[in-house]
């Protein structure tokens, strides 16, 4: 549901009325095309056996809404889960559904390494903590390297490294930042233990400590096999066989992942780029809008998702 | 004829002379109330002068009959740090102090002179009495050499009261004595980028720290064992968020060395480890190496002359040798030019609690240091005019 803070550059007679803020992603979209579905499908209730639970989601952007909503325990009573993705960097009336991995797991590291200060000049009377935190940096690149699997993609880039105030005084600490990405759960389990042992180990041996931070912002988004099958079919049903296309995963994160790490789910992309109507900004874009057949894509592909998982279901 | 009561006489005259420069401390090149009292102190005396360098001054005591010329000098600046020393002469000018001993070099100086000029018919040549502002930036030397205030010299001696030794001991060794300091700044460039595609940037993080790394090798491997070097990166920064992969990283750091030859090697070294590092990670890297000072290195001779005056005034026992430190000072730009040394002068409590580093806010000296110090000056320019 939620919006970015992004002050909107379109001239459309819907553009945004709140200062500096802006649906710059299609969360708009998403929104509305459920609410249309549900006006279908509750038309259609008399005709299908289950329940159709609609989840209206805050906090995505920020990455917190999906795992509050599932502590919350908002799919304890959920078979399957189906998500959309309004996707302007796919042409209109083109859907991906792939099963497997689609989005990238994102985590955040944070590492302070403890030396000990002293003068540039008399450096054994200190413990060094830029020159652990390089021995740090140079280890951390074995890891994707040397201990995961070749054919599972995965990333570590330290992107922040701040440590001193003068270039004759030996400081106490240094402060490292960085993310990781990868598709595999397991990989995303293990990350966080080996970037603590490869950082206080090799930092020991510098005679400083670490102090390792881990936040797991997003989960791998890895669509289930059954479910990707039927959202396909649905696609098929919805905007004929020629709209399935393939397109590659992203590095990118989506918090729908913890809703998929809960029960089996598919994550569709709808595509709604279209240059002849001015619909070709990227994502997060402050010109950033959609071709508006997309909407009747993706509320009919919700719709008839919901109804073909329940049916099949009831054929079981 | 018995220097003795000459030199008594001048201990009260040093001690508040220091008291009093301890209580006015003035930084860097604003040592303009210290060159007015250094100027009238002078003047009482009889001595004539010359300015130099701005604040600083140069003044000659001329012998009866021809000889050499041996100049002796003193700093005169002060530190911007807030005194907490508990002392009846406590600085009065906020926020700066003489926080390292040149009220003590400046006053032992003075007193020399006095002591000097009254025995002046007994010396054959001439000495150069050099009050030199600017020693913490390290300026100071250079600039009085640079206006011409060694042309006429032949030899000199630079005292530095020293907290690390205790009260009594002196030291004046042959060889080096303090290191050289130069600023090393490396700026590693790359490509920025996202942090999930690293593939599409060049990262500046991995080629800084490859180079902090591997440039330890240039001390272990590349300089003689027995020649000590310091290459220390105190400040390290780059990037501004977790996921962007930034485009610069900067480092900062100091090379000390012993000497020359050494510096120009290690320079050259760092320069070549920064640039092939920065190629194999795909980037660049531009060094650039701020000359400080260069290393303090005592000559042989002039360092025998230092301890026969040092003998006069200590016993054998308090004439101590000492390692050569890692700290710097611009007295070294003298002893580029001419031969000489600088001593070291004991001024530590042997109440350890009461003794602070150099620059440290509590600082202070014990006053007998002064004394010796005085006396040191003394008999160096006496002993230099007559062996040298």
């Amino acid at each position: 549901m939620d919006a970015l803070e992004l002050e909107e550059k379109n001239e459309v007679d819907y553009k945004s009325e709140n200062d500096g803020l802006m649906h710059g992603c299609g969360h708009d979209g998403h929104t509305a095309s459920l609410l249309t579905a549900a006006k279908i499908l509750n038309d259609l209730k008399a005709e299908f056996a289950g329940t159709v639970k609609l989840i209206f989601q805050p906090g995505e952007e920020i990455a917190v809404g999906a795992k509050t909503m599932v502590k919350e325990g908002v799919v304890k009573d959920v078979d399957a889960i189906f998500g959309i993705h309004i996707w302007n960097d796919l042409e209109s009336g083109k859907i991906s559904v792939e099963a497997g991995p689609r989005m990238a797991a994102v985590n955040q590291f944070i590492i302070n390494i403890q030396g000990e200060g002293g003068h540039g000049s008399m450096p054994h009377q200190g413990v060094d903590p830029i020159m652990a935190g390089a021995a740090v940096v140079m280890n951390l690149q074995t890891i994707v390297s040397r201990e995961f699997d070749p054919m599972e993609p995965a990333v570590l880039s330290v992107d922040i490294f701040n440590s001193g105030s003068k270039g004759n005084v030996l400081p106490d600490s240094s402060y490292l930042e960085g993310t990781t990405r990868c598709f595999s759960r397991e990989i995303n389990h293990d990350f966080e233990g080996i970037i603590a042992r490869v950082a206080q180990e090799t930092a020991a041996s510098y005679r400083a400590e670490v102090e390792l931070e881990y936040n797991k912002m997003t989960l791998p988004l890895i669509n289930d096999q059954e479910i990707s099958a039927t959202a396909k079919k649905a696609a098929a049903e919805v905007s004929g066989q020629g709209s399935i296309v393939k397109l590659d995963k992203t590095t990118g994160g989506e918090d729908f992942s913890f809703f998929a790490a809960e029960v089996p789910a598919a994550f569709a992309f709808v595509g709604s780029r279209n240059e002849a109507k001015g619909a070709d900004a990227p994502h997060h874009h402050p010109e950033f809008n959609i071709d508006e057949e997309a909407l009747k894509t993706a509320s009919g592909l919700y719709a008839q998702f919901a109804l073909d998982f329940l049916n099949e279901g009831e054929v079981e | 004829m018995d220097f003795k009561d000459i030199l008594a006489e001048q201990e009260e005259y040093v001690r508040d002379l220091r008291r009093e420069f301890h209580m006015y401390p003035e930084t860097s090149w604003n040592e303009k109330r210290t060159a007015k009292r250094i100027k009238e102190e002078l003047e009482k005396i009889g001595i004539s002068y010359q300015k130099y360098a701005d604040t600083g001054i140069a003044a000659v005591i001329e012998g009866s009959k021809p000889g050499q010329t041996v100049a002796l000098r003193a700093d005169m600046d002060a530190l911007e740090v807030e005194e907490k020393a508990d002392l009846e002469f406590k600085s009065k000018n906020e926020g700066i102090m003489h926080a390292c001993g040149h009220d003590g070099h400046t006053a032992m100086l003075l007193g020399a002179a006095r002591a000097l000029y009254q025995i002046k018919d007994e010396l054959a040549g001439r000495v150069k009495l050099i009050f030199q502002p600017a020693e913490e930036m390290v300026q100071g030397a250079a600039k009085m050499v640079e206006e011409g205030v060694l042309d006429d010299v032949d030899g000199i001696m630079g005292i530095h009261l020293w907290i690390d030794l205790p009260t009594g001991k002196i030291n004046v060794e042959a060889g080096p004595r303090m290191a050289s300091g130069d600023y090393v700044i490396v700026e590693f460039t790359g490509k920025g980028g996202h942090g999930s595609m690293p593939h599409q940037a060049v990262d500046p993080i991995v080629m800084a720290s490859s180079f902090v790394l591997d440039s330890q090798a240039i001390l272990s491997r590349e300089i003689d064992a027995l020649d000590p070097v310091v290459l220390t990166f105190g400040k390290m920064k780059s990037g501004s968020r977790f996921n962007v992969i930034p485009d610069k990283a900067e480092i900062v750091g100091t090379l000390r060395c012993f000497n020359e030859k050494t510096r120009v090697q290690a320079s050259k070294a760092i320069k070549r480890y920064a640039e092939k590092t920065a190629r194999a990670y795909r980037g660049e890297a531009e060094v650039t190496i701020q000359k400080g000072t260069p290393p303090t290195i005592n000559d042989p001779r002039a360092a025998e002359i230092g301890q026969s005056a040092a003998k006069k005034i200590a016993a054998a026992e308090d004439l101590i040798v000492m390692d050569k430190v890692t700290g710097s000072e611009d007295m070294a730009y003298y002893l580029r030019e001419v031969p000489g040394v600088i001593a070291f002068v004991g001024a530590g409590f042997e109440d350890e609690e009461q003794n602070y580093p150099h620059h440290n806010s509590k600082f202070k000296i014990n006053e007998d240091s002064l004394k010796i110090g005085t006396k040191l000056y003394f008999n160096f320019a006496l002993e230099f005019l007559e062996q040298y």
